[in-house]
């Protein structure tokens, strides 16, 4: 067993001592009652040797052992299933806890790098596997090793001999298990490969079907995903055919030595050797059946085992990932004012391309700063870096005159409120999706902030008003979904804002009326927007001109027209007749 | 699950026969084991046959054992091939059914459903068949054959081995119609647990900037913990089947004992009969197990066909018709229309009529939620109307082939989104046969020929998952050139300027103007700048059309339209310096 999964087997089960400790508690007592069973059936097939020669005073005392022991093991064997199911089921939620844990905190980067399927399905199948791994193991681990362990003891000292014979035999099915599960390791991790490149695929599709739908790509989408079918089916039939492979070669090998017992301890009966008695002789091959049961199990649940190790290797690199934001040691954001200073800020996402080149600008408390540009000009990185999604490669961020790459970024964000290009609705009530901001907040407050982002009467027309259950996938149309992101600022009522083209799916009528109102909530505060609506940018405090990563012009809107330059040129772009 | 085995096992019914009739084999051997070890006991023993006997009825045993290997090993490999294949065939199936329905369905259904759906229902039904083929023939003929062999001994003591394998049987089913409930549910929690996951990731950024992850994660740790709290309530009766099969099987040995002792004491039977009961009981509970393990994976298997089949069994609801017109000079028509997206919803279009000339630039504009991108979804028939009829060259839509209705209609939605590749395959995806030169012109024309030439893999640039590594604006040009290369005769924007800056927002449009002088254009759009210069402007407000006609007309007749122009401070022909 590889050292990483010994380390998440150590990790998960410690919290379970007691769980594992009943679990041997009655595997030992299942374990006893059954091998106890067995042994006085034997003594009774000797009792029923012969016609009227029946000793039935001893017949009905061991009869009367026989129920206890039944009903002994049918209690313990329910504990035993029930408690270590429950406890799997446990560690599952516990492993998908670490999961989302280490999902939310991780840097953004680990996101926005991964596919998101691939992550989906760590966090949902592979977990599930690991949680079936984990069941077999338990409870058939225990009372396998307990049965074993017992069952030799009592053969040893039934007839040692053929204990001896036995004893020789039975590893031959536990050895071979093992070969076959070491060869059959990459067998599995590619098959937990490939059904991660699946649950991509189907992912990123499925969230695009209106896309592929539109352009009749239904069949190529097919034909894509045949390939990826198809390297699953042969690794699949693989995997499977290893896992059937095990359970009738222990069971040849069982026979085996089964066969094996009869002749040899026939002979011994028939010789008298080792006074070996003929109902011993059935005991023991009783036995035989008891001890090679166990190890058919355990090469089974190895076999599960191995399969739940890709799995529990997937998990383990979710979880041992170690770009997570750690901002315990840094001092808390103070806020004091709205002021902004960007200093020579350098930024580049693969560190080879430099998005952001020698940022430099300054914005006062409660100034409105318009962001313009040509697309991919790198306004959306600024905005990422202010809001330290990112970290600048070079240069300082002060807000409030702190360096903010010294502060907590909880405490940072407290104060901002976003709008992104993006809107993200999650499933649940509208009242839900605005109150998300101020967990709190009484539904009063929730309409008001939706009557000033003008959503209150698209609202009022759905279904169930507030109540209405709505996604990121349905139910709203992209301007309501705007509208409900701007509630939200309305109620968060952060002192610094920043807005990344936040209105442009809302018709202009409505934008004004939200202007109204966003003028009342940006009142005293400092904003940054990325706009592309003119009326905007007019107004603005300070517009920031960007072209490839670098601000090329700074200034007011009349000062910058004089300057015939580029925003002259942008500007006029408007006017210019068809 | 019996209706979905049916129909994906049929064309393996050869191996599903002779699988396990090679495990039959393997079942009679095991069966024939007792009489032996009661020969040796009854004439090898306590007979006069002697050592050689039991030698050569050992081997027997032994050339029994390994001939039985070999027939399962063949049934094995049946039983992998078959399941494997029938993942196979299920998982396209799905598929294809998924790529069929309706968006109604769809949305409906919801993504996070069908993606549980095809990546973990399918498994765990294959799980089911594999189980099927490999273990479930074996228990029910020990079973009988036991009891059978059981009753040739003795016909008295059969009939004990008749009422524990009546009791057995109906423990396995009461087990399994109390799990099926316990089973959907999970299911759908694990739904649940899926799309919470997907929401935290889609929504990273917005999460954290409202310092939101405690919230998300006691939502997530809801959703986790219902899963854990009602597989533990299935569990306190799924963990009870094997023992009760044990204990069954346990009072059926005592039971043979007590009456059989008293045989044996007049004569009847022999302790080599004695102890082949028991050998049987025992062998019966031994392959029974397995079966009451067995039942879990089934009811598990049983709750994921229902699902399946809930997604097999809907109809397309968008059929296409077959005609294929010629063109026309009126090639769009709305006659009429109305649609709501829900039964119970309100319309979201009422009573739509215009019409547009093929070449016509027409603008769309109109409030959030007036129906813009509802009249492009129609037009396309992502949905059907209610009431009235949309005529493209002259044919209702309905009877248009799709295909080609589609083919020759090139949207650029309103979230564009690219998909995981490069520039190449994502143009491709529009029109296989386009060529670098046709890339290069719809690229040029899109205004995002400077990102493919920035680039050093130039069209072979990697796209990741949804663009997420090229900017909105850029992802938005990018969609613009892949619906270009489709060579439409309708060319529709849905607000897909909203991410450009001005500048390259006219150059788009002139050059849509110079290179695509014949397409139909739709513009959806905030910008009355953008639309300007267009044919005829269609303004919506809540649904109803409340003007058409060319800008100078509506800024004087229609209300709406002219508060849309003042808001962007539109000064008519007043250029600024």
């Amino acid at each position: 067993m590889p050292k990483s999964t010994m380390r998440f087997f150590k990790s998960n089960l410690k919290n379970h001592l007691l769980s594992l400790f009943l679990s041997i508690f009655f595997a030992l007592l299942f374990v006893i009652a059954t091998i106890l069973f067995t042994i006085i059936t034997g003594k009774i097939i000797d009792v029923v040797k012969e016609t009227s020669n029946i000793d039935f005073a001893l017949l009905r005392q061991y009869l009367i052992v026989l129920i206890i022991c039944a009903l002994v093991a049918l209690f313990s064997d329910w504990c035993l299933r029930y408690i270590s199911s429950k406890m799997c089921y446990r560690i599952v939620s516990e492993l998908r806890k670490k999961a989302i844990d280490k999902l939310l905190s991780v840097n953004i980067s680990y996101i926005d790098s991964h596919q998101h399927g691939d992550l989906i399905t760590s966090v949902i199948a592979d977990i599930d596997i690991i949680s079936d791994g984990l069941m077999q193991l338990f409870q058939k681990l225990f009372t396998g090793v307990m049965t074993i362990i017992l069952t030799l003891a009592i053969m040893i000292y039934l007839c040692w001999p053929l204990a001896i014979v036995v004893f020789v035999l039975t590893p031959l099915s536990v050895i071979f298990s093992l070969i076959i599960a070491k060869k059959s390791k990459k067998v599995y991790r590619l098959q937990s490969e490939i059904k991660g490149k699946i649950g991509g695929f189907v992912n990123e599709n499925l969230s695009n079907q209106k896309v592929i739908i539109s352009y009749n790509n239904e069949k190529e989408k097919e034909e894509e995903y045949e390939v990826i079918n198809k390297e699953f089916l042969d690794v699949n039939f693989k995997a499977e055919l290893i896992a059937a492979f095990i359970n009738p070669t222990t069971r040849l090998i069982n026979a085996i030595i089964y066969a094996t017992i009869a002749i040899v301890g026939g002979l011994f009966v028939a010789n008298d050797w080792f006074s070996l008695s003929t109902g011993i002789l059935v005991s023991f091959l009783l036995f035989a059946n008891h001890y090679t049961k166990p190890f058919n199990e355990i090469s089974n649940v190895i076999s599960e085992l191995q399969t739940s190790f890709a799995s529990i290797n997937r998990i383990q690199n979710l979880l041992d990932e170690n770009g997570v934001v750690d901002d315990s040691d840094k001092l808390a954001f103070e806020y004091k004012n709205g002021d902004i200073k960007v200093e020579n800020v350098d930024f580049s996402y693969d560190n080879q391309h430099l998005i952001l080149k020698q940022i430099n600008f300054a914005i006062k408390s409660r100034q409105k700063v318009a962001i313009v540009g040509t697309t991919g000009c790198g306004k959306t990185t600024l905005i990422n870096l202010i809001m330290r999604f990112y970290d600048q490669d070079k240069g300082k961020i002060f807000v409030s005159n702190q360096n903010i790459l010294n502060t907590n970024r909880d405490t940072l964000r407290d104060h901002f409120g976003m709008v992104l290009q993006d809107t993200w609705i999650f499933k649940g009530t509208i009242k839900d999706n605005i109150r998300y901001v101020k967990l709190d907040a009484s539904d009063d407050e929730i309409i008001e902030a939706a009557r000033k982002a003008k959503a209150h009467s698209f609202i009022m027309q759905m279904k169930n008003g507030y109540d209405t259950i709505v996604s990121d996938d349905s139910g709203l149309s992209n301007g309501q979904k705007q509208l409900i992101c701007i509630a939200r600022l309305f109620l968060a009522k952060p002192e610094m804002l920043i807005l990344d083209e936040a209105t442009s799916s809302i018709d202009t009528r409505t934008e004004i009326l939200i202007q109204e109102g966003f003028d009342e909530v940006m009142k005293g505060k400092t904003s940054i927007i990325i706009a592309h609506r003119l009326s905007t940018i007019r107004n603005a405090d300070l517009i920031l001109v960007m072209d490839n990563g670098k601000i090329i012009e700074q200034g007011k809107h009349e000062e910058l027209l004089d300057k015939k330059g580029f925003y002259f040129e942008l500007y006029n772009a408007q006017f210019r007749q068809q | 699950m019996l209706k979905l085995f049916k129909k994906y096992l049929k064309p393996y019914l050869a191996g599903i026969i002779a699988g396990p009739a090679f495990k039959v084999l393997e079942a009679i051997f095991e069966l024939i084991v007792p009489l032996i070890v009661k020969n040796i006991i009854d004439k090898g023993l306590n007979g006069n046959a002697g050592k050689d006997y039991i030698l050569k009825q050992g081997l027997i045993l032994l050339a029994l054992a390994i001939t039985g290997f070999a027939t399962t090993m063949l049934c094995q490999y049946i039983a992998c091939k078959i399941a494997s294949k029938y993942r196979y065939d299920l998982d396209k199936d799905l598929y294809h059914k998924i790529n069929t329905l309706s968006l109604k369905d769809f949305d409906m259904i919801g993504v996070s459903s069908l993606q549980t759906r095809l990546n973990n229902d399918v498994l765990i039904t294959q799980r089911g068949v594999a189980m099927l083929i490999r273990l479930l023939v074996r228990a029910p003929l020990i079973l009988i054959g036991g009891t059978v062999m059981s009753f040739i001994i003795s016909p008295r003591l059969g009939i004990i081995f008749i009422v524990t394998g009546i009791l057995i049987g109906l423990i396995l089913f009461i087990v399994s119609r109390l799990s099926l409930p316990y089973n959907k549910r999970i299911q759908k929690d694990l739904d649940d647990a899926t799309n919470i996951t997907k929401e935290n990731l889609v929504g990273a950024r917005v999460i954290r900037a409202f310092n939101k992850q405690s919230y998300e994660k006691s939502r997530f740790y809801d959703s986790v913990e219902t899963i854990e709290k009602e597989s533990s309530h299935l569990a306190i009766f799924s963990a009870l089947l094997n023992p009760m099969v044990t204990v069954i099987a346990n009072v059926g040995i005592i039971l043979i004992f007590y009456f059989g002792s008293k045989s044996v004491n007049v004569g009847d039977l022999t302790q080599g009969d004695i102890s082949s009961l028991v050998n049987y009981m025992v062998q019966i509970s031994l392959a029974v197990v397995v079966v009451g393990d067995l039942v879990i994976t089934f009811s598990k298997a049983n709750a994921s066909s229902q699902r399946i089949n809930e997604i097999l069994s809907l109809n397309p609801k968008i059929i296409s018709g077959s005609e294929i017109p010629e063109e026309k000079e009126e090639i769009i028509k709305f006659e009429n229309v109305s649609f709501s997206y829900h039964e119970n919803n309100s319309y979201a279009l009422k009573d739509i009529s215009f019409n547009v000339k093929r070449g016509e630039v027409i603008g769309l504009i109109g409030s959030t939620g007036s129906g813009k991108s509802t009249i492009i979804n129609l037009l396309d028939r992502l949905y059907d109307i209610n009431e009235g009829k949309i005529l493209f060259n002259g044919v209702d839509i309905k009877e248009h082939d799709l295909s080609v209705l589609r083919k020759n209609i090139g949207i650029v939605h309103q979230k564009s989104s690219l998909f995981k590749g490069t520039i190449r395959s994502n143009l491709l995806f529009a029109n296989k046969d386009a060529t670098d030169e046709d890339m290069k012109k719809a690229l040029s024309t899109a205004q995002a020929l400077d990102i493919v030439l920035s680039k050093e893999n130039q069209l072979d640039s990697v796209v990741e998952e949804n663009g997420k590594n090229f900017s909105g604006g850029q992802r938005q040009r990018l969609c613009i050139a892949r619906a270009l290369i489709k060579k439409p005769d309708v060319l529709v924007l849905d607000d897909s300027s909203s991410a450009l800056d001005y500048k390259t927002d006219l150059n788009l449009r002139t050059a849509i103007k110079n290179d695509y002088k014949d397409t139909t254009v739709f513009i959806i759009s905030q910008r009355p700048n953008s639309l300007k210069y267009a044919d005829k402007i269609i303004v919506l407000d809540e649904g109803k059309i409340v003007g058409i006609g060319k800008h100078d007309e509506l800024v004087l007749n229609c209300k709406v339209y002219k508060e849309i122009c003042d808001s962007q401070d539109y000064k008519g022909s007043d250029s600024h310096a």
